[in-house]
């Protein structure tokens, strides 16, 4: 490159040069001057920048950039033994508006057409009518705002919407309504185990049920997403960029039906109507598992909208509540006796209608003749007097461990909060008659799970396994953690269970329960009729229940049904029909075949006669 | 690049202050004058054109070039990346709206095998819950139970929904109840005529007769055509009696031939 010999003569500083071509060289002065003050500004930023705090300015605007991100864990799922979802979270929506910025008119894109048009507010309101389920007047109050009140800001137009509901709104383009994500809970079965899985508050927290007992299985671990974005929001590709992923909950599988649960859900619906009951509850077991096929409340909190529901309700009662079981508490007293080898089934006494011990005078409940019995018939016909002839044979420290045995005044966790343990005081804290009604199961409380824990007990010949709620854990990924099986515990000998389940078949056969029959198969259970204590201490009230097995020769299902408080003559009280519905739907669900031997029950009376009345 | 060194134009033994210009050739000093020397100029002389200049040339072309073709490397690489950030958006959005899809229809599906739906479906369909059922024991033929024909008015009770309906007021605003109306519409359109089927009622011990059809104020239905060909329904208006408040009519029943 040749050097512009012609140029350099006129960046020379001599005289003549100068006097040449003056205009250029002002030109170039200012020029230069121009790019030396710019130069100057640059490098006073740059040491701005670069030289006073460095740090602090790259941290600013890597922070402008940067966006953080959580990744919400999902919450698991709930599923009933069937694998069908009782309690799932599900993507919903919150509409929002700003009233603010609301014009009267505003114009969007037409859909069908592609063009831009005209909208006023009440047309779009006209438009969302229908999509969100709200009368114009409600929803011109929360997007426009009432008359003469102060515009907000924010105000929700409808809470909770489906991403379908909230696509379509968003559509219709009012132009300052937006939505806001929010997982919701999802409860697809209604009130159906609504009092087993609890629920969830409207801010996302557990606050129920299996929902708040379960809540460090289900809820899992929130993660984070660190980006940066451009000016337009999306991501910069090159950028940094960290994630730390979410660690989503498990599943948890219950024991639960769902058929079971609501056929029973029903059956104790329709017996609490009929007798104006202040509760009516069912617990389903299978005998040989322990497993807990339902447990069925006639009020049941709807997870979805536990407020309608009173709080008393809002877990199971049979869980929570705890009455004083009444003849049903006899299985305790004639099963102990029998263990301990103090009576026969077939051992005959003479049963009068009333029977007074230490000064304690003990009645039936119904006036009768006295009849020559056998033991199994005082326990079919649920006499008190022959009741405690047996149970006094016995001492109250005797009574006291076999009960403690089968559960009675102990807490029993099966994943649910607050269950009551009941109160049964040790024999040295019993009053001289409390000796006695503890026998025929007066003066302590059980749950109706306790009730079923006894029978299964009893049932399962003589082995008893812990009521259980949960049968797995189910991880993201798929793999199952089966909850570890209870640890079966033998608290009866075999024959003990078997003449039990001889004199419950003969209750049923020829006793208090013959309403409880079902066809085609052998029952065996016992009826009760507790009397309830008021608030001020005295018995105001009734509990009426029945608990019964099938097949009896070889139990598979036990059902309690248990009535609180029924209004109208107590004669007329009877949970039979409930037992029976509830135990039809689970033999039939389950398959279990029908009886093909025949009842092994034991005669009531001595002597051929066995039909004398009630009288 | 236009400055000539003075090596290898060494004068002979003439001191290099002597020699002035970059260019000059090498001069033999002139005999000195007394006089005034006059103001001398530079002697200018032809510089040979430069012969690497070429090469050079084409030098900066490739580095010229090189520079261009990286920096469009560059600018294309950078615009297909975001290019691919822009799609990931769109694929994202994709993705969600059909996650967002498959969550309603599970969450529809979810709702519709619910049992006290199923219940209130079967009602509505004009089914009853059965009577009791007697079995055979295969190993000694000898049937267990008594059957019982199942009775009209034996609907499926639904005190759990109606509590829920009840308690339910304005919470539901999910359009997925109407988009099942639709779809249980369109799905109506084809019901395909159940095949002919003896009643499968077992003759109850000591010869009780066989139980009639199920339902004793539902119709005999359709006959079947001759032959026992299922005649696919299409198109086919049903009366309401025929439907009893379902949405296709129940299977006809008939009587065992004796």
């Amino acid at each position: 490159m040749a050097a512009p010999r012609t140029g350099t003569a006129g960046t020379r500083t001599g005289d003549d040069g100068a006097r040449q071509q003056p205009r250029t060289g002002v030109r170039l002065r200012a020029g230069l001057a121009v790019a030396l003050v710019m130069l100057l500004v640059l490098g006073g930023r740059l040491f701005f920048v670069q030289g006073l705090d460095p740090e602090g300015i790259a941290q600013a605007a890597v922070k402008n950039r940067i966006r953080v991100q959580t990744i919400q864990a999902e919450r698991g799922q709930i599923l009933d033994s069937a694998g069908r979802v009782l309690a799932a979270s599900v993507e919903r929506y919150d509409l929002v508006v700003n009233q603010r910025l609301l014009k009267p008119e505003f114009t969007r894109k037409n859909q069908q057409s592609g063009e831009r048009e005209k909208v006023t507010i009440d047309q779009a309101i006209a438009e969302l009518v229908p999509l969100l389920d709200q009368d114009a007047e409600t929803l011109r109050a929360s997007i426009v705002g009432r008359e003469g009140a102060e515009k907000k800001g924010y105000s929700y137009v409808a809470k909770g919407v489906t991403p379908k509901v909230r696509n379509a709104a968003l559509a219709v383009g009012i132009p300052s309504l937006t939505s806001e994500q929010r997982t919701e809970r999802n409860y697809p079965n209604g009130s159906v185990a609504g009092s087993i899985l609890g629920f969830m508050t409207a801010d996302g927290k557990a606050a129920e049920g299996l929902e708040l007992s379960q809540d460090a299985a289900l809820g899992g671990t929130d993660g984070k997403k660190t980006y940066e974005v451009g000016a337009d929001g999306v991501r910069i590709p090159m950028a940094t960029m960290q994630e730390v992923d979410a660690v989503d909950g498990q599943d948890v599988r219950l024991t639960i039906n769902s058929d079971i649960q609501w056929a029973a859900q029903e059956a104790v619906m329709a017996k609490q109507k009929q007798f104006n009951a202040e509760w009516v509850n069912a617990v389903v077991v299978e005998v040989k598992t322990g497993k807990i096929r339902a447990l069925a409340d006639s009020t049941t909190v709807d997870p979805s909208d536990p407020g309608a529901t009173d709080p008393e309700f809002r877990t199971s009662t049979t869980v929570t509540q705890a009455f004083e079981p009444g003849s049903t508490g006899k299985v305790a007293t004639f099963a102990a006796a029998l263990e301990e080898d103090v009576v026969e089934p077939t051992e005959e006494f003479t049963v009068k209608n009333s029977y007074t011990i230490q000064n304690e005078k003990i009645n039936d409940s119904l006036k009768h003749a006295t009849f020559q019995m056998t033991a199994a018939g005082i326990f079919a016909r649920s006499y008190n007097t022959g009741t405690v002839k047996i149970g006094s044979r016995l001492t109250n420290e005797q009574r006291y461990e076999w009960m403690k045995k089968l559960g009675i005044g102990e807490r029993i966790d099966i994943g649910l909060p607050s269950s009551n343990p009941g109160i049964f005081t040790p024999p040295a804290a019993w009053d001289r008659r409390q000796q006695f009604t503890t026998m025929f199961g007066q003066a302590y409380t059980q749950t109706a799970l306790h009730t079923a824990k006894v029978f299964q007990t009893v049932g399962n010949h003589g082995v008893q396994v812990e009521p259980s709620l949960i049968e797995a854990y189910i991880s993201p990924d798929g793999t199952e953690h089966p909850v570890a099986e209870p640890e079966p515990r033998r608290i009866f000998s075999e024959e003990t269970s078997e003449e039990m389940r001889r004199m419950m078949e003969t209750v049923v056969d020829a006793g208090t329960g013959t309403l409880m029959a079902i066809d085609g198969y052998r029952v065996g259970g016992k009826s009760g009729t507790g009397q309830a204590a008021g608030p001020t201490g005295g018995y105001d009230g009734h509990t009426s229940s029945f608990a019964g097995m099938v097949p009896i020769d070889d139990p598979q299902y036990l059902v309690v049904v248990t009535m609180h408080r029924p209004k109208g003559n107590w004669r007329s009280w009877s949970v039979g029909d409930t037992f029976t519905r509830i135990m039809s739907q689970t033999l039939n669900t389950y398959d279990v075949a029908p009886s093909t031997t025949k009842s092994r029950a034991y005669k009531v009376f001595v002597g051929k006669n066995q039909k004398y009345g009630w009288d | 690049m236009g400055i000539r060194t003075q090596t290898g134009v060494e004068p002979h033994g003439i001191p290099a202050s002597a020699v002035d210009g970059a260019t000059a050739r090498a001069l033999v000093p002139e005999p000195r004058h007394d006089a005034p020397e006059p103001r001398r100029r530079t002697a200018l002389s032809v510089v040979p054109a430069v012969v690497g200049g070429r090469r050079l040339q084409f030098a900066l072309f490739c580095f010229a070039a090189m520079l261009a073709a990286a920096l469009a490397t560059v600018l294309v690489l950078n615009i297909s990346v975001s290019g691919g950030q822009y799609e990931v958006v769109k694929l994202r959005n994709q993705e969600q709206a059909l996650v967002q899809e498959n969550e309603a229809l599970a969450q529809q599906a979810q709702k519709l095998e619910a049992p006290q739906s199923v219940a209130a479906k079967a009602a509505e369909l004009g089914m009853v819950v059965p009577g009791s059922v007697a079995s055979i024991d295969l190993e000694t033929l000898k049937v267990a139970g008594t059957s019982s024909e199942a009775k009209a008015e034996e609907s499926p009770t639904s005190l759990v929904a109606d509590r829920e309906t009840a308690a339910r007021d304005t919470a539901a605003r999910d359009t997925a109840a109407r988009d099942t109306a639709v779809g249980a519409g369109a799905s109506a359109a084809e019901p395909a005529a159940p095949p002919a089927e003896t009643a499968g009622t077992a003759p109850a011990e000591e010869g009780t007769p066989a139980t009639g059809p199920v339902t004793g104020t539902e119709p005999a239905g359709e006959r079947l055509p001759a032959g026992g060909v299922p005649a696919r329904i299409v198109d086919t208006e049903f009366t309401e009696q025929e439907l009893n408040g379902g949405t296709i009519p129940a299977p006809a029943q008939q009587q065992p031939k004796n």
